[in-house]
């Protein structure tokens, strides 16, 4: 049909600007569809795993159960120690993201709002730091661990994921603490405020969602890293729950419900503190993506 | 006791920029004192350093007759409020206003008391739970207005807190911070870039250029017997005109004009004289004095104001430079003159509007020569003339 025919026709353009319209958001629709399933899948997979028997689990592994059991989950704590592992992780991982916390945030406050010799140096050290892999450092960490005798202690491995993650921590740090205004500082100042008092009562509460990213992400990081676990922390009741999942594909082969079990209960934990923090994290990372 | 006290101080920078250079000032206990200047000038650096954030290369400070040149800001007994009125976003209007009494370990009874007075003064009461971000700008001062009272100091320091209002608001707070000052008789010092502001806000106004101390007196003697060109042409609105003269038997000649030397009184000397005549001297004719002299200039811009105009005209002689004027505390005579070489200078009457005046009108204009400013050409200070001693008449 002519441009011309068209036009003739009442509503013509109208309606296949509506249809064109549709058609755009159809087609967005289904991939997002696609994803969020290609997403949940595994998920909704591993859940149906854990709840079923491995007989029935063998007899129709895409399938629905034939019947629910929680036996699976039960052998994932008596007999694969999953809820020992999850304890170490919580440990391991608390404590030293908490530790990363208050370091990084002294050490961002310094480098940002003091002068003193060497700050533009250090600066620079750190960032350097950033773009070392950790695999590199495995060999003399592990040296080190030793030779202090923190083998196979849970403070060991605190340390190293303290010292690992450090770099980053205080440079996401910097950047939120140098949007603070400084006449923001020199009022506290002027106030009464000495150094330590201006870092609790203005600083930290101005950079409170960047610290919710750190917390944040270091929690994802450390909860899901295996490489320095297995070698701080080889013993099999000091485990994480990452060492303990990997090391239970090995021993209970046959046994698929008790290791989907263990999948999901390592979930648990990041999942609550991404759904705690998650508009923080998402705040924070917008943030430094604007800068 | 709230007096302050600047014995040569100085700042210079770790590049060796000199900001500051060896400013030397007294502020009475209770005075309004008003540091004004270009962007640059250093005005804000003093503030600072008598804040305490910024510290000093040189010179001392007295703050109620102790020396506070290395005192940490906490200990001077100051309270200071800013540009950017620097409100803790994350803190109430009352925990803003109560966070420097807690700091000093005020009694909580007493901190309640002076942070309820405060808002009930500054009209904050309403207001009290807010944070800053939902307050208005006019609210946001107010607030940096209470935070420095509540801490009942020696002295406020005020670094261009009308700069962020508008101009209406501006006018408003000024009326607000003049009251202010009267009701609680805190030593002030207060810096703007605005010298409207310094003349109706300060008892006493200090110029700066870059660093220097040009003048410090009250505003009417600054303008009217302003230190040297700068001051002159700093302070004012309309800006004064400036003009190269040739002093002769009969006048002063400049641009195709004579004005006779003002009655009983004898000229200036300088080898290069330059005259300042203030928009407010000049007059339609038929309106000034009959004894005025009077000169016809070609009207080429008119700005009507409602009550008064001001109209810009042009004289045949060239601009003065005042940026050029070296300063007249250390220049040396023989040193190269101001005078632009090309264009025409542009002067401004502000007359009374009681008729109609048109861009292109030849107008007759009267001047006020007894209030003619006389400046050396070369230094760029100020000359005084003399009144003529009747022996010398006689």
């Amino acid at each position: 049909m002519t441009a011309v025919a068209e036009r003739a026709r009442p509503g013509g353009v109208a309606l296949s600007a509506r249809v064109g319209r549709t058609a755009k958001l159809v087609g967005v629709w289904l991939i997002f569809a696609t994803l969020a399933l290609s997403t949940l899948y595994p998920l909704v997979f591993l859940a149906l795993t854990a709840l079923r028997s491995n007989a029935d689990y063998a007899s129709n592994p895409a399938g629905f159960p034939s019947a629910w059991t929680l036996q699976q989950v039960a052998h994932a704590f008596s007999q694969a120690s999953m809820g020992r592992y999850a304890v170490n992780s919580l440990i391991v991982v608390s404590v030293a993201v908490a530790a990363l916390v208050v370091i990084s945030c002294l050490a961002a406050y310094a480098l940002t709002l003091f002068e003193f010799p060497l700050r533009r140096t250090i600066l620079v050290v750190v960032v350097a730091m950033m773009a070392l892999p950790p695999t590199v450092l495995m060999i003399p960490i592990f040296k080190v661990v030793l030779d202090l005798g923190l083998l196979n202690k849970r403070i060991g491995l605190v340390l190293v994921y303290t010292s690992l993650n450090l770099p980053v921590s205080v440079y996401l740090l910097t950047s939120y603490m140098r949007s603070i205004p400084l006449e923001l500082l020199s009022a506290a100042r002027i106030d009464g405020a000495g150094p330590l008092r201006m870092l609790w009562s203005v600083v930290i509460p101005l950079v409170r969602p960047g610290l919710l990213t750190l917390v944040t992400l270091n929690f994802l990081w450390l909860w899901n890293e295996l490489l320095f676990s297995v070698l701080i922390l080889p013993d099999q009741n000091m485990r994480t729950i990452m060492v303990g999942i990997s090391m239970t594909q090995g021993e209970f082969q046959t046994q698929i419900g008790v290791l989907a079990a263990g999948l999901l209960l390592s979930m648990i934990p990041p999942l609550l503190i991404f759904a705690l923090f998650q508009r923080d994290l998402a705040r924070g990372l917008a943030a430094g993506a604007v800068k | 006791m709230g007096s302050i006290e600047l014995h040569e101080v100085t700042k210079t920078y770790a590049g060796g920029t000199t900001a500051v250079d060896e400013v030397s000032l007294e502020i009475a206990d209770g005075e309004f004192l008003v540091l004004v200047g270009p962007s640059g000038c250093g005005k804000s650096t003093l503030l600072r350093m008598i804040a305490g954030i910024e510290t000093v290369t040189d010179g001392r400070i007295l703050i109620g007759g102790d020396d506070a040149t290395h005192a940490q800001p906490r200990d001077r007994d100051i309270a200071m409020v800013f540009q950017n009125y620097a409100l803790y976003p994350h803190m109430t209007v009352a925990e803003n206003l109560a966070f420097g009494l807690k700091l000093h370990k005020v009694a909580k009874p007493e901190i309640e008391r002076r942070v309820a007075d405060a808002m009930r003064m500054l009209r904050l009461s309403e207001l009290e739970k807010r944070r800053p971000g939902q307050l208005s700008g006019g609210q946001r001062q107010r607030v940096a207005m209470g935070r420095a009272m509540v801490r009942e100091p020696a002295a406020f320091l005020m670094d261009e807190p009308l700069s962020n209002l508008d101009a209406k608001l501006r006018v408003a707070m000024r009326a607000e911070l003049a009251r202010l000052h009267e009701r609680l008789g805190v030593t002030t010092v207060y810096v703007t870039h605005d010298q409207v502001e310094a003349m109706t806000l300060g008892q006493r106004v200090a110029v700066l250029k870059n660093g220097v101390l040009q003048q410090v007196d009250t505003p009417q003697a600054l303008y009217h017997r302003p230190a040297n060109l700068f001051v002159a042409a700093f302070m004012g609105s309309p800006t004064i005109n400036l003009v190269a003269v040739a002093v002769e038997r009969d006048g002063l000649h400049f641009g195709g004009h004579l004005l006779p030397a003002p009655e009983g009184v004898e000229l200036p000397y300088a080898e290069h004289l330059i005259v300042g005549i203030r928009p407010t001297d000049l007059e339609l004719a038929e309106l000034a004095d009959p004894s005025w002299p009077r000169m016809s200039v070609r009207v080429e811009v008119v700005e009507n104001l409602g009550a008064e105009m001001h109209v810009l005209f042009a004289v045949d002689a060239p601009p003065v430079d005042v940026e050029s004027a070296r300063d007249p505390q250390r220049a040396s005579p023989g040193d190269e003159r101001l005078l632009a070489d090309e264009e025409r200078s542009r002067f401004t009457a502000r007359v009374a509007a009681r008729r109609r005046v048109d861009v292109g009108d030849e107008l007759e204009l009267a001047l006020d020569t007894r209030r003619l400013l006389f400046f050396d050409a070369t230094t760029g200070a100020a000359l005084r003339p003399r009144e003529r001693s009747r022996a010398v008449v006689d």
